[in-house]
């Protein structure tokens, strides 16, 4: 267990074993919370600011557990120390994780109006979720996107499944249409955090709308349901958007996309 | 390195604890331990089974069970309250290549959010709602907006902990349970599911535990009253505030509360649910004797 400070800052580091300082330093989720922290604790220097009396100060970081996912750091579970001067702290004890994504895939009929509403279907995941404890739970698509595309886990089911690719370009960032930028002091990504109070983790929600042949929607519904491939760790399911509130009522992503896409809509941004 | 049996699961497996700061003792007195246990065996159980439209499991053919968990590390809260446990289950079949599913679980146990939505008796349409603004380390933020959470108390079954408390302090506003609506469960009322998942909102099932039951609570009050308490509110927050109460337009909520999960869970159900004419929110109407609906 190494024990030391994080170069050009006090801030003392514990580590674990397995872990060095630099990998820790270096892997992205814990670059870019330290980052973010480091700049919002930052502007306590400005007078107006409600801590400017008595700042927050991170003073060390503990870390107590790590899973690694093949060889790259996977999950880190760690205890920030941030305290003011007269002994009050901020709860540091968090899951680090970093970023994913979360993928609102759109599929209409295209012999309907381009304006239309109507027949809009939502694709969804079933699999395993271990922590929620089953085995068949039912999501809005998460993954990556990696050189240029929607990439994971998801991804390659859907590709594997219907065919459907997804282009970086053809992706609209619908948290980031909703945050605007540059309007608040605190830099922040601009995206949903499932639980900001316990885990860094956050997650930007993309829209893919695609209009198909009518006889295509139809068929891939068809192969989705019929489908029970034996053994297959993910499934899809393709409902009505109507439904994804329903349907996806357990789920953060599923109920974010429907919110992000339904009030940039009415406010007329997409 | 303690080593103990958990019989939760059948056959019983090993539970290796790695950390000196918990005991079995107090692993097992713990609910969201046992009951992520108790989720996780009855969920593994329908693989031999046929679901509700009697169709074969999806691992019927090569059932996982549960072989190990290993307790990483804990946290504790005051009072002596188990707080965070990290953990990792082995979960493998017996298939001729051995398949496992992800067990890296950060344990927390279930939690509630209060949409609390203050109505002016002078108006059908106008709707004002009660936020938390405070620091949250792990999104690196001194400052984020949230609908409040905590938890329904045990023994007065009334919405508590910190924001509560703030909440009743600022603006002197209670949140008893018989006046909660949970729009989770109105929601998923009618769908079937076979795994016994709690009618909550899972933040992130792939890592986590959490869920969070979103309630609803709605008041008509003078606007003089609502006035009052945006006046005492607005503005930058007092120094050195821990948690600060925000009333914010009901308009700008999916906005203004688009970084947090809760907030935008709780605005699409009650939207979804309102645009269906669910008779619970139709029953806030009556009382209210304004249109809730609109």
């Amino acid at each position: 267990m190494a024990e030391g400070l994080i170069s050009d800052t006090d801030v003392s580091v514990t580590l674990i074993d397995g872990l060095s300082e630099e990998e820790l330093l270096q892997f992205p989720a814990f670059k870019n919370w330290l980052q973010t922290l480091k700049s919002n604790l930052a502007l306590q220097s400005n007078p107006s600011h409600e801590y400017h009396k008595s700042p927050y100060a991170l003073r060390d970081i503990k870390i107590q557990a790590i899973d690694r996912f093949g060889k790259r750091i996977g999950f880190l579970k760690l205890v920030a120390t941030i305290t003011n001067a007269e002994g009050d702290f901020l709860p540091g004890s968090m899951f680090l994780r970093g970023a994913s994504v979360g993928m609102m895939i759109l599929l209409q009929p295209d012999d309907l109006p381009a304006d239309s509403q109507d027949e809009k279907h939502v694709l969804l995941t079933v699999q395993s979720r271990i922590p929620a404890g089953g085995l068949k739970f039912v999501e809005l698509p998460a993954g990556m996107v990696d050189r240029g595309s929607f990439a994971g886990t998801a991804a390659k089911e859907i590709k594997e499944e219907i065919g459907l690719e997804i282009p970086e370009g053809e992706l609209l960032n619908l948290s980031e249409l909703a945050i605007p930028e540059g309007e608040e002091e605190e830099t922040c990504p601009r995206a949903m955090f499932p639980s900001a109070g316990g885990c860094d983790e956050y997650i930007p929600i993309f829209l893919h709308e695609k209009r198909i042949p009518r006889e295509q929607l139809g068929e891939w519904s068809g192969r989705l349901t019929g489908l029970r491939d034996e053994g297959e760790k993910i499934t899809l399911k393709l409902v009505k958007l109507d439904d994804l509130w329903r349907e996806g009522a357990r789920d953060a992503k599923a109920l974010a996309a429907w919110s992000l896409y339904e009030g940039l809509r009415r406010t007329g941004r997409i | 390195m303690a080593t103990f049996k958990l019989d939760l699961f059948d056959p019983p497996i090993d539970v290796r604890i790695l950390t000196e700061h918990v005991t079995e003792e107090q692993l097992m007195n713990w609910n969201p331990f046992t009951t992520w246990a108790k989720t996780l065996k009855a969920s593994l159980e329908l693989q031999t089974q046929l679901d509700h439209t009697g169709e074969k499991h999806p691992f019927h053919e090569f059932p996982y069970t549960v072989r190990s968990v290993d307790i990483q590390a804990v946290d504790w809260f005051g009072r002596g309250k188990l707080g965070f446990v990290k953990l990792t289950a082995k979960i493998q079949n017996e298939a001729p290549n051995p398949q496992t599913l992800p067990g890296a679980v950060f344990l927390r146990g279930g939690s509630v959010a209060m949409l609390m939505i203050l109505r002016p008796s002078d108006s059908n349409s106008e709707r004002w709602v009660v936020m938390t603004d405070q620091p949250r380390i792990p999104a690196g933020s001194l400052r984020f907006w949230e609908i409040p959470a905590g938890m329904i108390d045990d023994d007065t079954n009334d919405f508590s902990g910190t924001a509560a408390k703030e909440i009743k302090e600022e603006t002197g506003l209670v949140v008893p349970r018989s006046e909660l609506i949970n729009l989770t469960e109105l929601a998923l009322a009618g769908t079937q599911v076979d795994e016994g998942l709690e009618d909550a909102m899972y933040p992130s099932p792939g890592g986590c535990d959490e869920f969070i039951a979103i309630f609803l609570w709605e008041k008509v009050m003078d606007r003089q009253e609502i006035e009052n308490m945006k006046g005492k509110l607005t503005g930058i927050r007092k120094q050195g505030e821990r948690i600060t109460v925000r009333i914010l337009n009901y308009e700008d909520l999916w906005k203004v509360g688009a970084r947090d999960a809760k907030t935008l869970a709780a605005w699409s159900l009650y939207e979804a649910l309102k645009r269906a004419k669910t008779p619970q929110l139709r029953a806030l109407s009556v009382r209210f004797l304004v249109d809730v609906l609109i």
